[in-house]
């Protein structure tokens, strides 16, 4: 597989993964969480559609990244794209990895540190010491 | 303005790399590993952990500068370190304050190499000895400051990584930067060439003196009531570091690239005199005088004379002067202190006598 395509490739699954994430929790919260084996109070659902809000933005935030990748092979806007949220994800790692092993949340909550901190490295190490198209040493 | 923007980088890398030395690595996370294990072999063991890997981490350092690659390294290095004293009040098993402290260290060493090596980019302007001086008074004054002086070492560690963790993001976009390899010896200057194994003597001499009076005056209670007790005495510290860091960035600037060397020595070596053999108060100040003058030096001379930044040689020195001086002259310092709790005369003059080429070369017009 090219590395343009690998690049592509996983900037869509992240963005993609999010944005049905963040729309699922807006839309329909309960559902959502309880397809995750979540169990919220009931009074609590509009914070996690406030949440629903911020992950489909994050989610969505690829595009900005991926439509100039595609249209005009400029890859600078996405590698920004993948600085900033791989940030965003090691935070939001850290807080409910924390949260979890101090027991403010439930051991469900746990496929969101794991996938915000895989990504959080995989994004984070490709920026550092893998290839990137229009960087100057973009095949080191 | 434009002087403040193209210095604002540096500055802060100065102030954030020095601060959390003091402020965390130096002493915090040892005093959080006391509370929690009582065991003398645990403290050997995590320092030893934390020098090893200070070493490893100039010297990875110096292999991505040479790579063009250290830039990159920068912005998620000082995340590290901030994410550790986060993590360090939370801890409790001697296993995670292993690994806590092999991470730390490898961010710490890599940081102040890079640091020093990088100046030229991150301190572009004129007058980068002053700026220098400014970021490293500022933090040792900031540590000094008697409400974090005195405070809990879960707290200093809270504050250290509340202000690192953040520190962090202005270098980040770094991360995406090209690969830059200028080419080796770009613009070197010729008075340091061949001189710079001296300036690593010196250096050794100079934390070794520094560690083990250190060491000492806090193992020391009747020391350290007269250097640091109270208020108003953290106050005048913290003032003395700023203006001596300062007042170094300053000569250094006038290119009399050693004096503060000999002086810091000089301060160092009249502060453990004074100190030990009189007790009297003032010769702390001497001491901390000393200590602003050479910490000062030690991120300007690695790469003074290099117009363009993260040059090889740039990174080769700077390398040696950390891991050689920076974390084996600290160990000795600390090992001295421990074992003969106090730093000999004979100690003394034969620090002078490996200072004596760099008093000569001081002498010559730098």
């Amino acid at each position: 597989m090219k590395k343009t395509t690998l690049i592509l490739a996983i900037s869509v699954l992240a963005g993609a993964a999010d944005l049905m994430t963040g729309i699922c929790l807006v839309l329909a919260p309960g559902f959502t969480l309880r397809l995750m084996g979540v169990e919220v109070d009931p009074a609590a659902l509009v914070f996690i559609r406030y949440i629903g809000a911020f992950v489909l933005g994050v989610g969505g935030s690829y595009l900005a990244g991926i439509v100039p990748a595609i249209r005009a092979s400029d890859w600078s806007p996405l590698r920004t794209v993948w600085l900033v949220t791989a940030w965003i994800r090691l935070v939001i790692c850290l807080f409910t990895g924390c949260s979890i092993l101090t027991g403010s949340l439930g051991p469900a909550w746990i496929s969101v540190p794991l996938t915000d901190g895989f990504l959080a490295l995989l994004q984070g190490g490709w920026l550092l010491i893998g290839p990137w198209p229009d960087r100057e040493d973009g095949n080191l | 303005m434009k002087f403040l923007r193209q210095n604002l980088a540096g500055l802060l890398a100065v102030i954030l790399i020095y601060f959390y030395f003091l402020e965390f690595s130096q002493f915090t996370l040892l005093h959080l590993l006391e509370a929690r294990i009582d065991s003398e072999w645990s403290v050997k063991a995590v320092l030893g952990g934390m020098a090893l890997a200070g070493i490893v981490g100039s010297v990875l350092a110096w292999m991505a500068g040479r790579a063009g690659l250290a830039r990159r390294f920068f912005g998620p290095g000082f995340l590290a370190c901030g994410l550790v004293a986060l993590a360090s009040p939370l801890v409790s098993g001697m296993a995670a304050f292993l690994v806590l402290s092999v991470v730390m260290g490898l961010a710490v060493g890599f940081l102040t190499v890079s640091t020093a090596a990088l100046l030229p980019a991150l301190l572009p302007g004129a007058r980068r000895g002053l700026m220098v001086g400014l970021g490293t008074g500022l933090a040792y004054a900031a540590c000094n400051l008697p409400l974090l002086f005195h405070a809990k070492p879960e707290t200093r560690a809270l504050v250290a990584g509340g202000i690192v963790l953040p520190g962090s993001l202005p270098f980040l976009p770094w991360m995406t930067s090209e690969r830059r390899k200028p080419l080796p010896g770009d613009g070197q200057t010729e008075f340091l060439k061949g001189r710079w194994h001296w300036l690593v003597g010196a250096f050794v001499v100079l934390i070794w003196l520094d560690s083990a009076l250190f060491y000492i005056i806090q193992e020391t209670p009747s020391l350290k009531e007269i250097s640091w007790a109270g208020e108003g005495r953290a106050w005048l510290n913290g003032l003395v570091h700023l203006g001596a860091a300062v007042l170094a960035g300053w000569i250094l600037d006038r290119g009399r690239l050693l004096l503060p060397l000999v002086l810091a020595w000089l301060a160092l070596a009249a502060g453990a005199c004074g100190l030990q053999y009189a007790g009297r108060a003032e010769f702390a100040l001497l001491y901390v005088t000393g200590v602003s003058l050479y910490s000062c030096a030690l991120v300007f001379l690695p790469s003074h004379g290099f117009q363009s930044a993260g040059d090889p040689l740039a990174f080769r020195r700077a390398m040696l002067v950390y891991a050689l001086a920076g974390w084996i002259g600290s160990g000795l310092g600390i090992g001295m202190g421990e074992n003969l709790n106090r730093i000999p005369l004979a100690f003394i003059a034969v620090s002078l006598v490996v200072l004596l080429p760099v008093l000569k070369l001081s002498l010559a017009r730098s």
